[in-house]
C-alpha cells in the first residue's frame, strides 16, 4: 500500500509492549489499591493486544479464543481482588498500600 | 463425538471433584446448618472417591493419552501428580475439620472452595496445550486467594490474601506475556506442536528467548524462587495454618509439576539454559535457608523453608535439558510426594497444637511438649527429620534422585552447593526438635488437647508416608 | 502488510469528529438558550444511589457494602456471556456437542445465579 503512515503489526506489538510496561510500572509504584487494582488489569489486557494481533498476522483464530478467555479470567480476578479490598477496608480504614505490614521479619 | 466416553472416564476425577464443589455450595445455600455440618464429611469423601479413580486409572494398561483434540494428556506423570494434590487436599481437608471448629468459622463454601481449587490443580497438571495451562492455573490461584484471606476478620489472613493476589495476578500478567511471544513466534499452543516448531533451530529466535524470559519470571512467582519469593513467606504465614498447608504442597505441586512439563516436553529446553536454572537454584536455596534460620516462629520457619525446597527442586529442573524426560519427571514427582508428606503433615500439627488464634507458633512455645505429649512430639520430630533430609526418610530419597539426576549430568558444582544447604537447613529443622524434647518448659506446663481421630489417622497417615515412601514402588 | 492505513480510518475520524460536536452543540444550545431555576439539590453532582450533601449532608460517608457485592456479580455474569458469540458464531458447524457443551456452561452459570440467590446476595434489604 502506498499510503503515508502505514500501520504495521509491529505499530501494535509496541503498543502493547508499553502498555504492559504502564501497567507494571503502576502496579510496582502506586500506593493506592484500587490503582494497582487497575494496573493489572491493564497489563492482562496489555496481553490481549498482542494475542489479537499474533492472531492477525498468523491468520489463525485460536488467538482470538484465547483474548475471550483472558477476559473473563481477569473480570473474575477483578471481583474476587475487589472482594479482598473491600475485606481490609473494613479492618483497617485505608486503601493505602504501605499501612499494610502485619506480615513483616 | 464417538470420542466422548473415554474423555469422560479418564478425566472422571475432575469431574468429581467440579461437581463435588458446585454440590456443596448448593448443600449449605438450600439446607443452611444442616448442610454446613455435613460439608467437611462430604468434602472428605468426595475427595477419596476421586482418589479411588486416580488409583484405578494407575493401574490401567494402557494410558488414555492426549484427549479433547490434546488440550490435556492423560498420563502416569499427569496421574501420579494428581494423586499428590488429591493427598494434600485430603489432608487439608481433616486439618481444616477441626481448625475450623475452634475457630469457630465452619462454612460449606471453605470445602467448596478447596473442592475448586483441586479442579484447577487437575486442570494444570493435565495441561498440554497453553490454554489449559494458563485457565487451570488460575482456577487454582483464585481459589487459593480467597482461602487465604479465609479468616476475614483477622488483619493477617487478609492481609495474607492480599500479597497472594496482587503477586499472582502480576505473575499471570508476564506469563500471560510469554504464551502470547511465544504464540505469536510459533502460531501454535499445543506442547508438542510447539517442541516440533523448536526443534527446527528457531531456539535463537528474539521472540522465544523473550518468551522464555518471561516464562521464566512467571514461574519464579508462582513457585517462590528467589528473587520473586518476597510474597511466600509472609502468605505461608499468615494464611490459616490447614490454608498454609495446602498453599505449600498440593498449590505448589500442580504449579512445579505443570512447569516441568511445560519446560521438559514444550520446549526441551536448550543448553544454555542450565546456568540460568542453576543461578535460580542456588539463590533461592541459600536465601530460603538464611531467612528460615533467624526465624523466631516455626510457621514462618516452615513457610521459609518451602522456598528453600523450590531451589531444591530448581537443582533437578537445572537438569532438564540434559536428561531423558521420564527420568526428570519420575525425580520431580517423587520429590512432591515427599515434601507433601513432610510438609502438610507439619503445618497440620502446628494448626492443632498452636491453639485458638493461632497464638502459640513459636519455638518458646514448643518447649518440653515432646515430654508432655509424647505422640505428637515424635509426629513432628518425624516430618522435621524428613525435612532436614535423614536417612531413611522421604526426604533423604526425594533430595537423593533429585540430585543424583543432577549429578548424572555433570552439575558436581551445584549439587555440592544444594548438599551443603541441607546441613544448613538442619540446623533450624533440629531446632524444633530440641525445643520439643530437650528445653524443660518455663511457666505454664502446656499439655497439647488430645487430638480427635480423623486428626489422628492423618498425622499417622503422614508420619508412616515420610517412613515407607522411599521403599514404596513408584507408578513409573 | 495488509493492515488498516490512514486513509481507511478517515471514516472512522469523521465519526469521531461527529459524535463529538453533536453533544457539544447540545450543550452550548441549552447553555445560551435554556431556561435556569437553579437550587442546592439540583446543582449538586450526582452519584447513583448516594444523596448529595445539600440533602443528607457530607457525601463522604460509606458506600454500602450492597453496591460492590451487586457490581460485582454483574461484572461476573456481564463477562462471562462472552464466550456465547464465538460459540453462535460456529453454532451450525457444531451440531449438538457444541450445543451440550454450552448448556453445560450455561448450567454452572445459572447453578451460580441461583447460589446467590439462595445466599441472599441479591436482595436489597
Amino acid at each position: 500500500m502506498n499510503s503515508l503512515f502505514p500501520i504495521t503489526p509491529a505499530h501494535y506489538l509496541v503498543l502493547s509492549a508499553l502498555v504492559f510496561g504502564i501497567g507494571v510500572a503502576g502496579v510496582l509504584s502506586r500506593k493506592n489499591l484500587f490503582v494497582v487494582l487497575m494496573s493489572l488489569e491493564l497489563a492482562l489486557n496489555a496481553v490481549n493486544l498482542s494475542f489479537i494481533t499474533f492472531s492477525r498476522v498468523n491468520g489463525d483464530v485460536t488467538g482470538h479464543v484465547i483474548v475471550l478467555f483472558v477476559v473473563a479470567i481477569a473480570a473474575a480476578e477483578a471481583c474476587v481482588g475487589l472482594a479482598i479490598v473491600i475485606a481490609l477496608y473494613r479492618l483497617k480504614e485505608t486503601v493505602d498500600l504501605d499501612l499494610f505490614k502485619s506480615l513483616k521479619g | 463425538m464417538n470420542t466422548f466416553p473415554i474423555e469422560l472416564t479418564a478425566l472422571l476425577p475432575l469431574w468429581i471433584v467440579v461437581g463435588g464443589a458446585l454440590a456443596l455450595l448448593m448443600l449449605e445455600a438450600i439446607l443452611g446448618e444442616e448442610g454446613r455440618k455435613a460439608a467437611p464429611v462430604l468434602a472428605g469423601t468426595l475427595l477419596v472417591l476421586a482418589a479411588g479413580c486416580v488409583f484405578h486409572l494407575l493401574s490401567l494398561k494402557g494410558m488414555p493419552g492426549p484427549l479433547f483434540h490434546g488440550a490435556v494428556v492423560v498420563d502416569l506423570y499427569s496421574l501420579t501428580l494428581e494423586g499428590i494434590c488429591l493427598l494434600s487436599a485430603l489432608l487439608t481437608c481433616v486439618f481444616s475439620a477441626s481448625y475450623l471448629r475452634r475457630e469457630r468459622a465452619v462454612t460449606g463454601e471453605y470445602y467448596a472452595l478447596l473442592l475448586l481449587a483441586v479442579s484447577g490443580m487437575f486442570t494444570l497438571v493435565l495441561a498440554s496445550d497453553f490454554l489449559t495451562f494458563f485457565v487451570g492455573l488460575e482456577l487454582m490461584s483464585l481459589a487459593a486467594y480467597v482461602l487465604a484471606g479465609y479468616l476475614r476478620v483477622q488483619e493477617r489472613s487478609t492481609e495474607a490474601a492480599l500479597k497472594y493476589f496482587m503477586l499472582g495476578v502480576f505473575a499471570s500478567g508476564f506469563l500471560l506475556y510469554g504464551i502470547a511471544l511465544l504464540y505469536g513466534a510459533s502460531g501454535v499452543l499445543r506442547f508438542p506442536d510447539l517442541r516440533h516448531f523448536l526443534e527446527q533451530g528457531r531456539y535463537s529466535s528474539p521472540l522465544v528467548e523473550a518468551a522464555a524470559a518471561l516464562l521464566v519470571v512467571g514461574l519464579g512467582f508462582k513457585a517462590a524462587l528467589v528473587p520473586f519469593h518476597g510474597w511466600a513467606p509472609d502468605v505461608y504465614d499468615g494464611a490459616p495454618a490447614p490454608v498454609a498447608a495446602l498453599l505449600s504442597t498440593g498449590v505448589k505441586t500442580a504449579a512445579f509439576g505443570a512447569f516441568t512439563r511445560l519446560f521438559a516436553e514444550a520446549f526441551g529446553l536448550p543448553g544454555n539454559w542450565v546456568p540460568a536454572f542453576a543461578v535460580l537454584a542456588v539463590l533461592t536455596m541459600t536465601l530460603g535457608n538464611l531467612g528460615a534460620l533467624g526465624q523466631e516462629s516455626v510457621k514462618r520457619m516452615l513457610a521459609y523453608s518451602s522456598v528453600a525446597h523450590a531451589g531444591y527442586l530448581m537443582v533437578g529442573l537445572s537438569a532438564a535439558s540434559l536428561a531423558p524426560t521420564d527420568d526428570l519427571e519420575r525425580a520431580v514427582a517423587f520429590y512432591l510426594l515427599a515434601y507433601t508428606l513432610m510438609t502438610a503433615g507439619a503445618f497440620g500439627w502446628i494448626a492443632w497444637a498452636a491453639g485458638k488464634g493461632e497464638t502459640g507458633i513459636s519455638f518458646e512455645d514448643y518447649r518440653g511438649l515432646g515430654l508432655r505429649s509424647p505422640w505428637m512430639g515424635l509426629m513432628m520430630a518425624l516430618y522435621m527429620f524428613s525435612l532436614a533430609g535423614m536417612t531413611p526418610t522421604a526426604g533423604f530419597f526425594g533430595k537423593y534422585y533429585l540430585f543424583k539426576l543432577a549429578l548424572d549430568h555433570g552439575l558436581l558444582g551445584l549439587v555440592l552447593v544444594a548438599v551443603l544447604n541441607s546441613f544448613v537447613s538442619a540446623y533450624y529443622y533440629l531446632r524444633v526438635v530440641v525445643s520439643l524434647y530437650m528445653k524443660p518448659a518455663e511457666g505454664k506446663e502446656t499439655v497439647l488437647p488430645s487430638p480427635p481421630l480423623d486428626l489422628r489417622v492423618a498425622f499417622l497417615l503422614c508420619g508412616l508416608g515420610v517412613l515407607a515412601a522411599g521403599f514404596l514402588k513408584f507408578p513409573f | 502488510m495488509n493492515f488498516v492505513t490512514l486513509q481507511t480510518l478517515l471514516p472512522l475520524a469523521l465519526a469521531f469528529l461527529l459524535a463529538m460536536a453533536v453533544p457539544a452543540a447540545m450543550f452550548l444550545l441549552s447553555a445560551l438558550w435554556g431556561p435556569r431555576r437553579d437550587n442546592e439539590a439540583k446543582l449538586s453532582s450526582y452519584e447513583c444511589g448516594i444523596q448529595s450533601k445539600a440533602v443528607a449532608g457530607d457525601a463522604r460517608h460509606h458506600f454500602n457494602v450492597k453496591f460492590y457485592l451487586i457490581a460485582m456479580c454483574f461484572l461476573v455474569f456481564d463477562v462471562e456471556v462472552v464466550f456465547l458469540f464465538p460459540w453462535a458464531v460456529l453454532f451450525q458447524k457444531m451440531a449438538w456437542g457444541g450445543f451440550l457443551s454450552m448448556l453445560a456452561f450455561l448450567g454452572v452459570l445459572a447453578f451460580g445465579w441461583f447460589y446467590l440467590l439462595k445466599r441472599g446476595a441479591l436482595e436489597w434489604e
